[in-house]
């Protein structure tokens, strides 16, 4: 009897302690080596970033000759105790930058021991012939002994925020491969006051011929004309006098400074200041001289 | 045997039970001494920085044994902020003497009573309308001893005596040379059009100006011309700001610059319109064309009609050339200037058509006389003289022209401080301690008094009660330091008569350079 009653206490105390063991399965196999450039604010935890499908080089944002691009690579599973190479190639086929629009790119990487990423810094130089044009540069991952490419379709956290949706350039979902687009193209800024129709405005039509000048006369920055308080209106009819005021010297030396369309560049002081010297919006050279 | 067995088990099922017995306790009920407070108001009204509130509240305790020593007491103001509540204990005494400090709003008031012996808590609350002095008065803008400049403000609230509320700017940067304050006055659409700057030897400043406030900061970065000024031909810099026009009307403050406004720095005036925009200005009007980069140096008097609520036209000095000029449109609009001719009837607006060349030494808009325009001028033989003009929008208007007889003016060529009075054809002009009324229609002159002391200030205060011929005249000597003078003018074509107002004697430690009216709610 002694012996039940002390075999029947002993198995309740087993089954309590059932509860607490668990088998964990360790990972087997080699790790997988992927893009994973991220983005967001700086108050967002940078966990939760998004992770991007793509990355863009605007020389149309700013007058920079040189604008540096960092990718950052990310291997899966432990760190390991030992340093880990890996490379990068450019796919020949799909890029269409040529040699000298970049520079940085290492024939092989590391991953250091005790890491698990590391990042691929580039840098982009403006050159003539993407001016006007997007250009793709596309790198792939190369696997070897350490690592695989098995995140071919790569997915979103469910924490984590929205990649940025661009139907045109997010069209590659498989990691091992990241596009970088390159383009020289300046696109009207916020702050701009003219009219691409009529012509008319203190800025008059909007073209990136017409805006460089616009900043090497008046050393003012792309910077300047995102927003209201930096280019209130009152400064760019300051800006249109100068600029104005410089068409109208060129204009009388014979020497038309031409817009894009082949049209004399004009905005509105170009009237108010240029009395008989005057020509009004879409002028063309052959019409002002005759 | 057996039953030693079955002993373990059941002590075991006699623990599992345990947690089905409740404690329901017992209704054995003690009498506790509760706490009546009495003798607290619904409502106060006080003034901050100027008024103690006093309360003296009434404590009754149920149990007759009630000792005030086992009582803690709390005064605190809730704020009744709804996203971001605060409360702050402003007391800890049985009755309430707190100097105010809070800032301007509607709060309310806790008086909280705990019994130390049970650890209950008692409160009784009211209403506490905290009022700013900073609503209505005049701000004093001047050097104190320390040669630092400082700002007081003579607080006026109905119903209640004037007072002096000392060293209201906080001179983070150590500024010295007080040399001019003005305010835009008021409107309350347009909040961020309301400004107060101040202007000393080194530069401009804009200063915080809300009446919710108890002190006032420099506001460096927005107020610093470079923020708002973009200019892409070449002009002084830095920019000091020396004025803002038109300047406010009448006892409301109503802001006539709040959208539209021209703006003075040293060396050139800006204009600009803005509705809705924020403040900017592009390149300045002081120049002939809208073409050139060639500026003129502006005098700092600018000239409208003093008495209208709209203004549409102004007229300006131009100190390169001596003389008037007027704006190539409405003040808003205007891209140039251009320079006013006329045939010398009565006065030449070219002083370079006179054989002894004139300049500007003062002008000031007046109320009186259809919102008359005054221009003190000196020759190169230092004769002086008076031309009394009107501007009509883009007309300017010249009325007459007066001779000051020197030999009947006295001390006029020393004079430093002048103030025109609109309402009749006399110049206020202070002359070390001196203030004297030259009536320049009758040449009669009239000591209005030697104050013993340095004359610092004297203007026309023809707002601040709806008043043409209320003066300010401000003095300072060491052992009184400043003092500001309200005096009255007697409209009286044939009489020259000042005469001192009650109540307006006004004590400072600065050395006072300009006084300047303030109505603003926010």
């Amino acid at each position: 009897m002694r012996n039940k009653i002390l075999t029947v206490c002993a198995g309740i105390c087993l089954l309590a302690l059932t509860g607490c063991e668990k088998e964990l399965m360790t990972y087997e196999g080699k790790d997988c080596i992927y893009f994973d450039v991220r983005k967001g604010a700086e108050w967002i935890d940078k966990d939760l970033w998004s992770h991007e499908f793509y990355s863009t080089v605007s020389f149309g944002s700013t007058l920079d000759d040189d604008i540096p691009l960092s990718l950052k690579v990310q291997a899966s599973g432990m760190p390991a105790d030992y340093d880990r190479e890996f490379s990068v190639v450019v796919a020949a086929d799909s890029t269409e930058l040529q040699s000298g629009d970049f520079d940085g790119l290492a024939s092989t990487y590391v991953i250091k021991a005790g890491e698990t990423s590391t990042n691929i810094d580039l840098t982009f130089h403006r050159t003539k012939h993407m001016y006007g044009d997007t250009l793709l540069l596309q790198l792939q991952l190369v696997e070897n002994e350490h690592f695989s490419l098995m995140y071919t379709d790569f997915g979103k956290a469910p924490e984590q925020y929205d990649p940025t949706s661009n139907p045109v350039f997010d069209y590659n979902h498989d990691a091992s491969v990241h596009n970088i687009f390159v383009f020289d193209v300046m696109s009207r800024p916020k702050q701009w006051a003219g009219s691409n129709v009529t012509g008319i405005g203190s800025l008059g039509a909007f073209s990136p011929k017409k805006w460089k000048l616009i900043m090497e006369l008046t050393g003012t920055t792309i910077d300047d004309f995102s927003s209201a308080k930096t280019m209130p209106s009152a400064r760019m009819a300051a800006i249109g006098e100068t600029l104005a005021r410089y068409l109208i010297e060129k204009a009388i030396a014979r020497e038309p400074v031409l817009d894009e369309d082949g049209t004399m560049m004009y905005c509105n002081a170009v009237s108010t200041l240029g009395g008989s010297n005057a020509w009004a919006p879409f002028t063309t050279p052959e019409e002002y001289y005759q | 045997m057996k039953k030693k067995y079955i002993f373990f088990p059941v002590i075991a099922a006699m623990f599992s039970l345990s947690s089905c017995v409740e404690d329901e306790g017992n209704d054995l009920m003690a009498p506790i001494n509760e706490i009546e407070i009495s003798g607290i108001e619904e409502a106060y009204h006080v003034v901050t920085q100027q008024e103690t509130l006093e309360i003296t509240p009434e404590i009754k305790g149920t149990l007759s044994n009630t000792d005030e020593s086992d009582l803690e007491y709390e005064w605190y103001l809730c704020d009744n902020g709804i996203t971001d509540h605060h409360h702050e204990v402003i007391s800890t005494e049985r009755n309430l003497s707190y100097q105010v400090v809070a800032a301007p709003s509607t709060y309310t008031l806790y008086f909280s009573v705990k019994d130390k012996v049970t650890g209950l808590k008692w409160e009784k609350e009211c209403t506490l309308n905290i009022i700013s002095p900073f609503v209505r008065g005049f701000y004093l803008f001047g050097d104190k001893e320390d040669e630092t400049v400082g700002l007081d403000f003579v607080s006026m609230i109905e119903g209640r005596d004037i007072a002096v509320i000392p060293n209201i700017l906080n001179n983070n940067l150590e500024l010295k040379g007080a040399e001019d304050v003005f305010f835009t006055g008021y409107y309350s659409f347009y909040p961020d059009f309301n400004n107060l700057w101040i202007v000393t030897k080194s530069g401009s400043y804009q200063v915080e100006n809300s009446a919710s406030q108890t002190s006032f900061n420099l506001i460096e970065e927005s107020g610093d011309p470079e923020n708002f000024i973009f200019p892409t031909i070449p002009v002084t810099r830095p920019m000091k700001v020396i004025g803002i026009w038109p300047r406010s009307i009448g006892k409301t403050n109503m802001n006539l610059a709040r959208t539209s406004r021209v703006l003075c720095t040293e060396n050139e005036y800006y204009n600009g319109s803005f509705y809705g925009a924020a403040e900017a200005y592009g390149n300045p009007i002081n120049r002939y064309s809208a073409s050139t980069s060639e500026l003129f140096k502006p005098s700092k008097y600018v000239f409208y009609p003093g008495n209208s609520t709209y203004v549409s036209g102004m007229c300006f000095y131009n100190e390169t050339e001596n003389c008037f000029v007027r704006l190539n449109s409405s003040y808003s609009f205007s891209k140039y200037s251009v320079k006013l001719t006329n045939d010398g009837t009565p006065f030449y607006f070219d002083q370079k058509a006179y054989a002894s060349e004139r300049s500007l030494i003062y002008g000031e808009n007046g109320y009186g006389n259809a919102g008359r325009s005054y221009a003190l001028m000196r020759d190169t033989e230092d004769n002086y003289f008076v031309y009394l003009f009107r501007v009509a929008g883009i007309s300017v208007l010249a009325q007459a022209e007066r001779t000051i007889d020197l030999s009947v003016a006295t001390d006029f060529a020393s004079a430093n401080h002048y103030a025109f009075y609109s309402m009749q054809q006399i110049i206020l002009y202070a002359a070390g301690s001196k203030l004297y009324a030259y009536d320049y229609n009758r040449n009669e002159n009239k000591l209005v008094r030697d104050f013993g002391a340095e004359i610092t200030y004297v203007g026309m205060d023809y707002n601040s009660n709806n008043d043409p011929n209320h003066v300010l005249v401000a003095t300072y000597n060491a052992s009184e330091k400043g003092t500001v003078y309200g005096y009255t003018m007697t409209d009286n074509q044939n009489l020259i008569e000042v005469t001192p107002v009650e109540g307006e004697e006004w004590h400072t430690d600065l050395k006072v350079v300009k006084v300047e009216y303030r109505n603003a709610a926010n």
